[in-house]
């Protein structure tokens, strides 16, 4: 699992980045960390226990790796690839993501909690018992994906695409919801009100 | 530490190997049942199973105890003295077990059942059926899930941001999350579902 270590600045609460006694924000060489931690995310195998909480990763592809027990709290990825990628135990919380592509992934037992979704395609993958709780989601499909036991309450959906998708056991209760499309998907076995908990 | 969770579909509850690489030992939390996946996931990494931490004696929860104590000699703890007709050691709020090279600090937080309990190891909290993912656990009144709701806040949800909140049903969360985006720790939940419930497990 990654480290859950504090920032050594005094005040600081975040997280140490990777082999780091500080945060992202408070490291002498912040460019340098997230080099080193781009070139563990692009090895072929994939990576374990990245702490990369507030890191920014732009333009890159680290299509078809493997991450597990991985922190991308509150980072940011834009136009990065992770076409057919598998994340397990991994948290995104409060990350950001902008033109990206998790199609033909496999996600399981991921939090993608409070996270900002904007115009990125989770087609045909497998998202497994993964929390978008408060997610703010526009733009986005998840066409033929499997979502089984997974939850989204609270959160913001807005054109958005879930069309011949597994929504077993699904929770689906956004605060907001606007311009969604099921069609072909196994809408009577989410969970859409709270009086129907099954837990 | 490395976490492995199992899916059970007896109960749709998570399991939890919780393995220490450098002393190479494991426990694991709420053992809904043990099959050939967590035995393999065990012997796989050459653990040596020493503990069993039962969030509440649910039958979905603790039904795999059987089996697993067979195979290994593993001290079971629990609220109760005794889970599934095994003896336990009890806990109460504040206690903090050193076991396997981890420290468990132990937190009580009643409202789902009386016993439950949520276990802190590092920055990985177990929280059972007491949160889940954008809820809090089922009550059988609207004082307990008050006091539930209470309860979390007091204990649960001050601790860090980042900390990671592994339930017993369902995908994890961290306590930022959960801190906002949970309609379970919303004002007037408690009077608006209680009385509603249609199962209780």
């Amino acid at each position: 699992m990654h480290s859950f270590k504090r920032c050594a600045k005094s005040g600081c609460s975040s997280l140490c980045f990777q082999d780091s006694e500080t945060c992202l924000a408070h490291h002498p060489d912040p460019a340098a960390a997230m080099a080193a931690v781009q070139a563990l995310m692009a090895q072929e195998k994939g990576c374990k226990d990245l702490s990369a909480s507030g890191a920014a990763f732009e333009g890159l592809d680290f299509t078809r790796r493997k991450y597990i027990g991985c922190s991308f709290v509150g980072a940011s990825f834009r136009n990065v690839l992770f076409t057919g990628c598998t994340f397990l135990l991994c948290f995104f919380d409060r990350a950001s993501f902008e033109a990206c592509d998790f199609s033909g992934s496999n996600v399981q037992f991921g939090s993608f909690g409070g996270a900002s979704i904007g115009n990125v395609s989770f087609e045909s993958s497998e998202l497994i018992h993964c929390n978008f709780d408060g997610a703010r989601i526009n733009e986005s499909t998840f066409n033929g994906s499997n979502l089984y036991d997974s939850r989204f309450i609270l959160g913001d959906v807005r054109s958005c695409d879930l069309e011949n998708c597994d929504l077993k056991r699904v929770y689906f209760i956004p605060a907001k919801e606007a311009e969604v499309s099921f069609k072909g998907s196994n809408t009577m076995e989410t969970i859409q009100d709270l009086e129907h908990l099954y837990i | 530490m490395k976490i492995y969770q199992h899916y059970s579909l007896y109960g749709f509850s998570n399991v939890y190997l919780v393995g220490n690489d450098q002393t190479g030992e494991a426990l694991v939390i709420d053992p809904a049942e043990m099959n050939a996946s967590i035995l393999g996931h065990i012997e796989k990494n050459g653990y040596d199973l020493k503990a069993v931490f039962v969030t509440h004696n649910h039958p979905h929860h603790v039904r795999g105890l059987k089996t697993m104590l067979k195979i290994y000699d593993a001290s079971v703890y629990a609220a109760n003295a005794q889970v599934a007709g095994f003896p336990c050691t009890p806990l109460r709020d504040g206690d903090v077990i050193e076991t396997c090279g981890f420290s468990v600090e132990v937190y009580s937080v009643p409202g789902h059942s009386p016993d439950s309990l949520v276990f802190r190891i590092d920055g990985a909290l177990f929280t059972g059926d007491a949160l889940h993912a954008g809820l809090i656990g089922k009550t059988l009144s609207s004082y307990n899930a008050l006091t539930l709701a209470d309860r979390l806040k007091a204990r649960i949800l001050d601790q860090a941001d980042e900390f990671i909140i592994l339930p017993g049903h369902g995908p994890p969360s961290t306590v930022g999350t959960e801190r906002r985006y949970n309609v379970g720790l919303e004002p007037g939940y408690a009077e608006r579902t209680s009385s509603r419930y249609d199962f209780f497990v």
